[in-house]
């Protein structure tokens, strides 16, 4: 580790990430979300983590994966280059370890997902440490570490005042961090401890288990008749992936674009003649959290929570992970 | 003297005992976040207990009556102003039955943003009671000052129905006072009218970049009851799946368009909307023109009749 003040980090990092477009946490207006900026900034003291973390910024909101045109009954079709070289800044441990996941998952063969490989291979990532964590933060129950580097190749820790540790995690960080002027030395960082942590009936290892016994339980509709299916869980969720594809087509030429969808959303599962798997909000809710903690680790040995705590902090009609467990388990209402 | 709680409970449970109603809906506290009530159902006078009633029960519930209804049920429904007039807009538009409703009047005190109070007052959430001192909560027994300047959400800065109306019942709890926050309903309105078009086009262009279009505020909107919405047909696809400036304003001014004249300012779309998205200012834009153009003098409270809602055959305006 690095041991360097506030300003020549920043000063080193522009420098380093010159001709980048650079992601940084902003605040507009009263809300964080990673945005556009002509360079790295200092954190507010009372940031935490953005509302609307990176994750759009690796797998857009939207965006075109080709072009087409048809021309004498033959069609042409372009792949769209939808990528510029990046550096995201501020980036939290909870969402790196999602970054981390979505790597993997995009990588998974037989069917790469070119466009985001290519995105994120072109991407640096400068990961910040937490010194503090905000109320719905339950990272360690996930078993993440608020102060792990997971996906970064570069990570800063906030020591005291002024004084920030910088270490270097991959290829491109330790040629960044060789341009740094700082002392090498060992700095005692100590971390954020969430105070929220998830009643846990079981180990983590257990759980997708103990999950799959209670897949008809009746806690899951005590907990999801009042969710109102939108997809606000889901996009703010750092791990979730699941997307839709359709064409814009104007009179033979357009584009397909492939665009967030959510598995809350009610017509995720409709198929075509009208039939639905999962007609109400007790298998969708189902399905989200089944997928996070029991499936998804059970087929890739992860959990698909990082315990970023989004979900439980905006989800309009406070369903949430925690009360999951709690209903799932007999306990409570 | 407390937020008169025990008066909610036993309403709601000579409700059940007189099987006035089949369920009870209001707010229950959430065993795992302190700051957090979430919409309850209760079924029997022995549960009522489970019913809280404190500056912390934000979400609104009338969107939940409409589905609970569905099958028939009878529910009694605790409710505040924005509940109420969501509730009747869901009767007027006839997707809820009158006569399944019971209407419990709760006057509001506005309800507090539960996370920034946990943030900045965690103590506050010992209290076993609340007080209404008009600009303050008052917590019982502790006597903590929560600054309502402070603390209020969005929606009920901006609130303009503390007061229950069309209730069957009111409860004589503290509460319902006039808002001093809301003076000029449409202040900010007037300030984006005046100001000039490209700062304004830039404006809405900034919000339509952050917005998500999880559709939450959609959901949750009282006034969005339709089966099936445009938004989401494939064929004809009225909306792009794709989200781009151009597909964003369509889909907002196709809401609010289709929530003109209906829309109960209730605030609950901009409760839910995770980014903060101005939806206030549409929607009242909307009921200024209301009030314009049709000299509604309450665009926000259903009517039996509405100007949007009519078709008469004397319109001086033809079909083009
Ligand atoms: S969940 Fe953990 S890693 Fe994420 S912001 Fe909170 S403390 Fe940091
Ligand atoms: S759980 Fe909450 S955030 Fe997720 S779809 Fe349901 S209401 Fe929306
Ligand atoms: S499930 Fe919720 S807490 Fe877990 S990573 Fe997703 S948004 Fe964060
Ligand atoms: S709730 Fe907010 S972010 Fe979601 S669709 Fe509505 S305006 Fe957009
Ligand atoms: S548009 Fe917003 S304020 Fe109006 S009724 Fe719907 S949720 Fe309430």
């Amino acid at each position: 580790m690095k041991l360097v003040r506030g300003s020549d980090m920043l000063r080193w990092l522009r420098r380093c990430g010159e001709g980048r477009r650079w992601v940084v946490p902003a605040k507009e207006d009263r809300h964080w979300l990673f945005a556009e900026r002509d360079g790295p900034v200092v954190f507010p003291p009372d940031y935490r983590n953005a509302t609307v973390g990176p994750k759009g910024w690796l797998l857009p909101r939207s965006e075109p994966i080709l072009y087409y045109r048809w021309t004498g009954g033959r069609v042409s079709v372009t792949p769209a280059q939808g990528w510029r070289p990046q550096v995201i800044y501020g980036v939290r441990p909870c969402d790196l370890k999602a970054i981390a996941l979505l790597d993997s998952i995009m990588a998974s063969e037989p069917w790469p997902e070119t466009q985001y490989l290519t995105r994120r291979a072109h991407t640096v990532l400068v990961g910040m440490a937490c010194t503090a964590a905000s109320s719905c933060c339950f990272c360690t129950s996930m078993g993440v570490h608020p102060a792990e580097s997971y996906a970064a190749d570069l990570m800063i820790y906030p020591l005291q005042g002024e004084e920030y540790g910088v270490a270097a995690f991959s290829e491109v960080g330790r040629e960044w961090l060789a341009q740094l002027e700082g002392e090498e030395a060992d700095a005692a960082f100590s971390p954020a401890v969430p105070a929220l942590s998830l009643p846990m009936p079981t180990s983590l290892e257990d759980l997708p288990g103990w999950l799959e016994r209670r897949f008809d339980d009746p806690g899951w509709q005590r907990l999801a008749w009042r969710c109102l299916s939108c997809g606000l869980c889901a996009y703010l969720c750092p791990t979730c992936y699941c997307y839709g594809i359709s064409d814009v087509d104007r009179g033979g030429a357009g584009r397909r674009v492939r665009w967030w969808d959510a598995c809350t959303l009610p017509d995720f599962s409709r198929m075509a003649g009208g039939h639905d798997p999962r007609p109400t909000t007790t298998e969708r809710v189902r399905q989200r959290i089944m997928h996070k903690l029991a499936y998804h680790p059970a087929r890739q040995g992860e959990i698909l929570c990082t315990g970023c705590g989004r979900c439980i902090e905006y989800c309009p009609m406070g369903i949430h992970l925690p009360a999951a467990l709690r209903l799932l388990g007999g306990d409570g209402r | 003297m407390s937020w008169a709680l025990p008066a909610v409970d036993a309403l709601a449970a000579r409700l059940l005992e007189d099987r006035l109603v089949d369920a009870v809906l209001g707010w229950a506290r959430d065993p795992d976040l302190p700051w957090q009530r979430y919409p309850h159902r209760v079924d029997e006078p022995s549960r009522v207990g489970e019913l809280v009633w404190d500056p912390f029960c934000a979400p609104g519930l009338a969107k939940l009556v409409f589905r609970m209804t569905e099958g028939g049920l009878k529910l009694g429904v605790l409710a505040r102003g924005c509940d109420a007039l969501g509730v009747w807009r869901l009767i007027h538009d006839r997707r809820i039955a009158r006569e399944n409703v019971y209407l419990l009047g709760l006057p509001c005190p506005g309800m507090a943003d539960g996370v920034r109070v946990w943030e900045e007052c965690p103590e506050a959430f010992d209290a076993a009671g609340w007080e209404d001192h008009g600009s303050h909560w008052v917590a019982v027994p502790t006597g903590i000052r929560l600054p309502k300047e402070r603390f209020l959400l969005d929606k009920c800065l901006q609130c303009q129905v503390r007061w229950p109306r069309q209730c069957d019942e009111v409860l004589a709890v503290q509460g319902g006072s006039w808002n001093p926050f809301c003076e000029d309903r449409y202040r900010q309105v007037r300030q984006l009218e005046e100001l000039p078009l490209p700062q304004r086009f830039d404006f809405w262009r900034g919000w339509f970049e952050r917005c998500l279009r999880c559709f939450a505020c959609r959901q949750v909107c009282p006034a969005c009851n339709c089966e099936s919405c445009s938004l989401d047909q494939f064929e004809p696809n009225w909306l792009e799946r794709e989200v781009g400036v151009a597909t964003q304003f369509i889909f907002h001014f196709t809401r609010a368009l289709h929530v003109a004249g209906r829309c109960v300012d209730c605030g609950e779309c901009q409760r839910a909307c995770p980014v903060g998205f101005p939806l206030g200012a549409l929607n009242r834009k909307m009921m200024k023109d209301m009030e314009d153009l049709f000299g509604v003098r309450e665009p926000f409270v259903p009517q039996e009749s509405e100007p949007l809602g009519e078709f008469a055959l004397d319109d001086p305006d033809e079909f083009r």
